[in-house]
C-alpha cells in the first residue's frame, strides 16, 4: 500500500470545490425513522428493525455506527443511503427528501453523489477490476478515455495498480474490498456508506482499508461506516451506538 | 459496460450458452423448414408451370390438366380461336396418350406419350438432338438410359395391346430425334413425345388434344388473359398459374397445415427455451441486479442488459439454425420427393427470404423480450432484502 | 364402376334406370332417393336421366383424400352405353376359391390374356400406400429433430439448475456426501422432470390428436383418422422421455461432481 493514501487529482478538485468550502453543510438529516420488516405494524409479527431514529450528519464527518448484531445498523445505513424506504419518518440526503423522490431519481442520486461499500463486496464477477470501477462512471456518462484513466488512478490509489485485468474471483477478499471502495468513489461522491467494510478481513488488511478511508475522509468525503472493528470506531470522529433499533449514545469516542 | 457484462456472462457460462444456442438452433431450424414447407411446393410448382413461358392452361370445362381422360375436340379450330385472343403470343397443344414400347424380348411396357407441336411446346427441354419430325420422337433421359438408346436409333411403339390376338396392335418404328428433359416427369419416369398430328392419327383421336398451354405476349397480364380466353371459349376452362397453384394447394392442404402446426410448435419451443434460460439467468443474478441498483444504475439500463442477453442467445441460435435448417430442408425434401407422381423438378421446401425472415425475427424478438418480465420482478424486489439475499 | 361426374341436373322425368349417389354429392345437389338426375359424360354429348336409387357413404380411402371428387355408381351396361367405347372395362376383380394360389392364378391369367396385368390385392395395397410410407418417413424425421431439440433443452435446463446449486453441492461434498449420492439426486430430478413432462406431453398429444382429427375430418369431410395416439406411442414417448432424463441428468451431474469441491464456490 505504498502508493495508497493519495487521491487521484480528479477527485481532489471536485472535493475542494464543494464540501470543504462549507464544512458545516448537512449531508444527512433523518427524523423519526422506523423500519418494520414483514408486516406493516410491529405488533402483528413484523420485525421492528428501527424504532424511531433521529440523526444529523454534517459534511466531512466520519461517523461510525456500532452496536450488537441485529440491532438495526445495516437497516439504518440502507435507509439513510436511499436503498431501503423507511416505514415511517423522513430522510433527507444531500438536500433531497428521499420520500419525495421516485426510484429513478434516487438511483440517479446514488449513482452520482453516493458511494456504497458492502460487507461482501458485491462486485460483478464477469467484469475485471478496472471494469467494475468503470461501471458507475459509464452509467454516469463519463467518456471512455476519461473513465479508463480514472479507473487506473483509483486502482493505483487502492494499491492494485497491477491487477486491472483480474476478475473478482481471482482477487483476495481484501483486494476485492479495495476494488469495491474504488468503485464507491469512482463518481466522486459526497458521501460514502460502508457496511462492515472490514468485517471479513484480517487485521492487517483491515488496517489498509482503514488507511484508505482515512485518506478519503481527509480529502473531504463524508463517511458513514457500520462496524464491529474498534479500530475504525477509534478513527471515526463520531460514534453512534445502537441497541434494539434505537440510538443509545452518540458522541466522540473516548481515546 | 452493462452490455459487456451481459455478453461476458454468456461467455463465462460457456457450457450452458452453447447448449442453449444448440437448442435454439435446432428449434429455429425446424421453424425455418416449416416456413419453407408452408408454401414451398406452391412456389416451386408455380415456377415450373411458368418455366417455358406458357403459364396458362386451357382444358376441357371443369377439369384440371390431365385430371381426366376427357379431351378437347376440334382442336385445330380451338387453337386458332385461342391464337386470336388479344395478348396471346403462342399456343402449345398437348395430347396425352398411352403407347406401348414393343420389345422383342419381353412383354410391352406402357409409356406416357405426349403429342406436341414441335414449334411450340412446353413439356421438355432438349438435352440432345432436335425437335421431332414425322416418324420421329423425343425420349426422356431415363428412357434413353434404360434402353441404351440415343439420337438416331429407332424404337417400335404400339397403340394398343390386343388381348384377343395376344400381340401389340398398330406398332410402328420411330427414329429418336432428341433426348429431352421432361419438366413435369417424376424422377426416373420414362416417356416420349412426338408430333401431335401423328399421335392423333395413330390413336384415332383425330383433331383432339388434352389441353392447350398458352404463352401471353410480353406485356399481357396473365389474369386478364385468362378472363378473355374464358370469354372467347366458354366450353373450356382456362387456368392461370395462380389458379393451378391454388388447386394444388387445396390438394396439399395437409402439408401446409402440418407445417403450420409444427412451425408453431418449434416456434413455441424455441421461445420457451430462450425464456427459460434468460429467466433462470435473471433469477440467478438477483443479487447482482440488486448491486447494480444499489450503486445507482437505472432500471431501464439493467433491462437493456437482460434484453441483450436474450437477443444474443436467440439471434445466435437463429443464425446457427439457418444453415441447419437449409441442410435439413434438403434431406426432408429428398424424403417427400419420393411421393409417387410428384414432378422431380418441384421442391417441397423453397427458401422464401421474407417469410423466413419474418418467422426468425419474431422468434428473436420474443426471445429478446421475455427476459424483461423476470427483469422487472428483480427490479421491483425490495433492494435491501435483495442485497442481503445475495450476501447469503 | 364410377366416373367423375359433371353437370348433374335435377329434373322431374319419367322413371329411368337407377343410380347410386355419394352422400356428399347428394347433400351438395341436393338430391334424395327417388329424385331424377341427368348425367352426361365429360366431353361427350349423350345425356341420360337416372333415378337416385340410393345414397351411399364412400369408403374412407386415404389415397383419395386429396383428390376429393364426388362419386356415383351406375349399372355397368348403363355406363357403357354412354361411353364411346362399348364393351370395355378398366379392371376386373377376381374372387378365388378357397385354397387357390393367388400368385399362380395371377401369372396364369396374364399368360391367358395378353396385355393384362394381374395383381394380388396385397400388392396393390402395398403400392397404394407408398404415399403414406413417405409421409410417415417424413414424420419420423421431424420427430427425430424434435427429440434432439427437447433433449438439448432438458440438458440445458439441468446444467443451469445444477449450476445454480453449486454452493449446495459444495457444502454437501465438503461435509462428506459422496459423488454417487449427488449424481443420483441430480439424475432422479432430471428423470422426474422428464417423466412429468412426458405425461404432460401425452396429454397435449391427446388434445392435439383430437384437434387434428376433428379439423381434418371436417376439412375433407371424412371419417378417416389422421392422428392416432396408441398405447404403443404413449409407451415409446414416455420411455424416450425417461431416457432423455437419464442422459441429461447424468451429463449434468457428472459435469458438477468432476469439479473439486473447493472450486465449486467460484462462479
Ligand atoms: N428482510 C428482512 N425481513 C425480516 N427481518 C429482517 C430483514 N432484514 C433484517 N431483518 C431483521 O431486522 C433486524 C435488524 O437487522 P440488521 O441487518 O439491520 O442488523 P445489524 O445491526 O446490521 O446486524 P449485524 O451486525 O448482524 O449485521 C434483525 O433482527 C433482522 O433479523
Ligand atoms: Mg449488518
Amino acid at each position: 500500500m505504498s502508493r495508497a493514501g493519495r487521491l487521484p487529482d480528479a477527485l481532489e478538485r471536485g472535493r475542494a470545490a464543494s464540501n470543504l468550502a462549507d464544512p458545516v453543510e448537512v449531508v444527512i438529516r433523518a427524523s423519526g425513522v422506523q423500519k418494520v420488516y414483514g408486516r406493516s405494524s410491529s405488533e402483528e409479527g413484523g420485525v421492528a428493525a428501527l424504532r424511531g431514529v433521529d440523526v444529523v450528519v454534517a459534511s466531512c464527518e466520519w461517523t461510525a455506527i456500532v452496536g450488537p448484531s441485529g440491532c438495526g445498523k445495516s437497516t439504518l445505513l440502507n435507509v439513510l443511503a436511499g436503498i431501503d424506504a423507511p416505514t415511517a419518518g423522513t430522510v433527507e440526503l444531500l438536500g433531497n427528501d428521499l420520500g419525495r423522490l421516485d426510484e429513478r431519481a434516487r438511483a440517479r442520486l446514488r449513482l452520482l453523489r453516493v458511494g456504497f461499500v458492502f460487507q461482501r463486496f458485491h462486485l460483478l464477477p464477469v467484469l475485471t477490476a478496472a471494469e467494475n470501477i468503470e461501471l458507475p462512471m459509464a452509467e454516469a456518462g463519463v467518456a471512455r478515455r476519461d473513465r479508463r484513466q480514472r479507473s487506473r488512478e483509483l486502482l493505483d490509489f487502492v494499491g492494485l495498480g497491477g491487477r486491472t485485468d483480474h476478475r473478482p474471483p481471482q482477487l483476495s477478499g481484501g483486494e476485492q474490498q479495495r476494488v469495491a471502495i474504488a468503485r464507491a468513489v469512482a463518481n466522486q461522491p459526497d458521501v460514502v456508506f460502508a457496511d462492515e467494510p472490514t468485517g471479513e478481513l484480517d487485521s492487517r488488511t483491515s488496517a489498509q482499508i482503514l488507511e484508505l478511508f482515512s485518506s478519503l475522509n481527509a480529502h473531504g468525503t463524508t463517511l458513514l461506516t457500520v462496524t464491529h472493528d474498534p479500530e475504525i470506531a477509534r478513527r471515526a470522529r463520531r460514534v453512534i451506538e445502537m441497541s434494539d433499533g434505537r440510538i443509545v449514545s452518540d458522541g466522540r469516542p473516548a481515546r | 459496460m452493462i452490455v459487456r457484462a451481459s455478453l461476458r456472462g454468456l461467455l463465462h457460462h460457456r457450457g450452458r450458452t452453447l447448449l442453449a444456442l444448440a437448442g435454439i438452433g435446432v428449434s429455429s431450424a425446424l421453424l425455418v423448414d416449416m416456413t419453407m414447407l408452408a408454401s414451398g411446393l406452391t412456389h416451386s410448382f408455380a415456377a415450373l408451370t411458368r418455366a417455358q413461358g406458357y403459364p396458362v392452361r386451357v382444358t376441357p370445362a371443369g377439369t384440371l390438366p390431365f385430371d381426366s381422360e376427357a379431351g378437347i375436340s376440334e382442336a385445330a379450330a380451338v387453337s386458332q380461336q385461342l391464337r386470336e385472343v388479344p395478348g396471346v403470343r403462342s399456343v402449345a397443344p398437348v395430347l396425352g396418350a398411352q403407347l406401348y414400347l414393343v420389345r422383342s424380348d419381353s412383354a410391352s411396357e406402357p409409356l406416357f406419350t405426349s403429342g406436341i407441336d414441335p414449334a411450340a411446346q412446353m413439356l421438355y427441354l432438349l438435352v440432345e438432338g432436335e425437335e421431332p419430325g414425322d416418324d420421329e420422337i423425343v425420349v426422356s433421359g431415363p428412357l434413353a438410359e434404360a434402353l441404351g438408346i440415343s439420337v438416331g436409333d429407332t424404337v417400335s411403339l404400339a397403340v394398343e395391346l390386343d388381348v384377343a390376338l395376344g400381340r401389340p396392335r398398330g406398332s410402328a418404328s420411330y427414329r429418336i430425334s432428341g433426348v429431352g428433359d421432361f419438366l413435369f416427369n417424376y424422377a426416373g419416369e420414362r416417356s416420349v413425345a412426338l408430333p401431335l398430328a401423328r399421335l392423333q392419327e395413330i390413336t384415332g383421336r383425330s383433331d383432339e388434344v388434352s389441353l392447350f398451354a398458352v404463352a401471353p405476349a410480353a406485356d399481357a397480364d396473365e389474369e386478364a388473359l385468362v378472363e378473355r380466353i374464358s370469354a372467347a371459349a366458354p366450353e373450356l376452362s382456362a387456368y392461370s398459374t395462380r389458379d393451378l397453384t391454388a388447386a394444388l394447394d387445396q390438394r396439399l392442404a395437409y402439408f401446409r397445415q402440418l407445417s403450420t402446426i409444427l412451425g408453431s410448435i418449434s416456434f413455441g419451443v424455441a421461445t420457451l427455451l430462450v425464456a427459460t434460460i434468460v429467466t433462470i439467468g435473471v433469477r440467478e443474478r438477483f443479487g447482482e441486479i440488486a448491486t447494480l441498483r444499489a450503486i445507482g444504475v437505472a432500471g431501464h439500463r439493467v433491462q437493456i442488459g437482460i434484453v441483450v442477453e436474450g437477443l444474443a442467445l436467440s439471434a445466435g441460435g437463429a443464425l446457427l439454425g439457418l444453415p441447419i435448417g437449409l441442410w435439413m430442408a434438403r434431406r426432408l425434401d429428398q424424403i417427400l420427393l419420393t411421393f409417387p407422381g410428384i414432378p422431380a423438378r418441384v421442391s417441397f421446401f423453397v427458401f422464401d427470404g421474407i417469410s423466413v425472415a419474418l418467422a426468425i425475427t419474431l422468434m428473436v424478438g420474443i426471445g429478446a423480450l421475455v427476459g424483461v418480465i423476470p427483469g422487472a420482478q428483480a427490479l421491483r424486489a425490495p433492494l435491501g432484502s435483495a442485497l442481503r439475499e445475495e450476501a447469503d | 364402376m364410377f366416373i367423375a361426374l359433371l353437370g348433374v341436373l335435377l329434373l322431374p322425368l319419367p322413371v329411368d334406370p337407377g343410380i347410386l349417389v355419394e352422400r356428399r354429392l347428394a347433400e351438395e345437389l341436393p338430391a334424395s332417393v327417388g329424385d331424377t338426375v341427368i348425367a352426361r359424360v365429360l366431353g361427350g354429348t349423350a345425356e341420360r336421366a337416372f333415378v337416385v336409387a340410393g345414397i351411399f357413404e364412400r369408403a374412407p380411402d386415404p389415397n383419395r383424400i386429396a383428390r376429393n371428387d364426388y362419386e356415383v355408381r351406375f349399372h355397368l351396361p348403363d355406363l357403357e352405353q354412354m361411353l364411346p367405347d362399348h364393351d370395355r372395362v378398366d379392371r376386373f376383380a377376381i374372387e378365388l376359391r378357397s385354397g387357390a394360389d393367388p400368385e399362380a392364378t395371377a401369372r396364369w391369367v396374364e399368360s391367358l390374356a395378353f396385355g393384362t396385368q394381374v395383381y394380388e390385392s396385397v400388392t396393390l395395397a402395398d403400392r397404394s400406400s407408398t404415399t403414406f410410407r413417405v409421409v410417415s418417413r417424413f414424420h419420423d424425421a421431424i420427430g427425430l429433430v424434435t427429440l434432439l431439440a427437447s433433449g438439448i433443452f432438458l440438458l440445458c435446463l439441468m446444467v443451469i439448475r445444477v449450476d445454480g446449486r453449486r454452493p449446495d453441492v459444495r457444502t454437501m461434498r465438503l461435509i462428506g456426501v459422496s459423488r454417487r449420492t449427488i449424481v443420483s439426486a441430480v439424475v432422479a430430478e432430471a428423470v422426474l422432470i422428464a417423466a412429468v413432462a412426458s405425461v404432460l406431453g401425452v396429454a397435449m398429444g391427446a388434445v392435439l390428436t383430437f384437434g387434428v382429427n376433428t379439423y381434418f375430418g371436417a376439412y375433407y369431410d371424412t371419417t378417416l383418422r389422421f392422428a392416432i395416439l396408441s398405447p404403443r406411442i404413449v409407451v415409446v414417448a414416455a420411455s424416450l422421455g425417461v431416457a432423455l432424463g437419464l442422459i441429461a441428468g447424468g451429463l449434468a451431474a457428472v459435469r458438477i461432481v468432476r469439479v473439486p469441491p473447493q472450486r465449486l464456490g467460484e462462479r
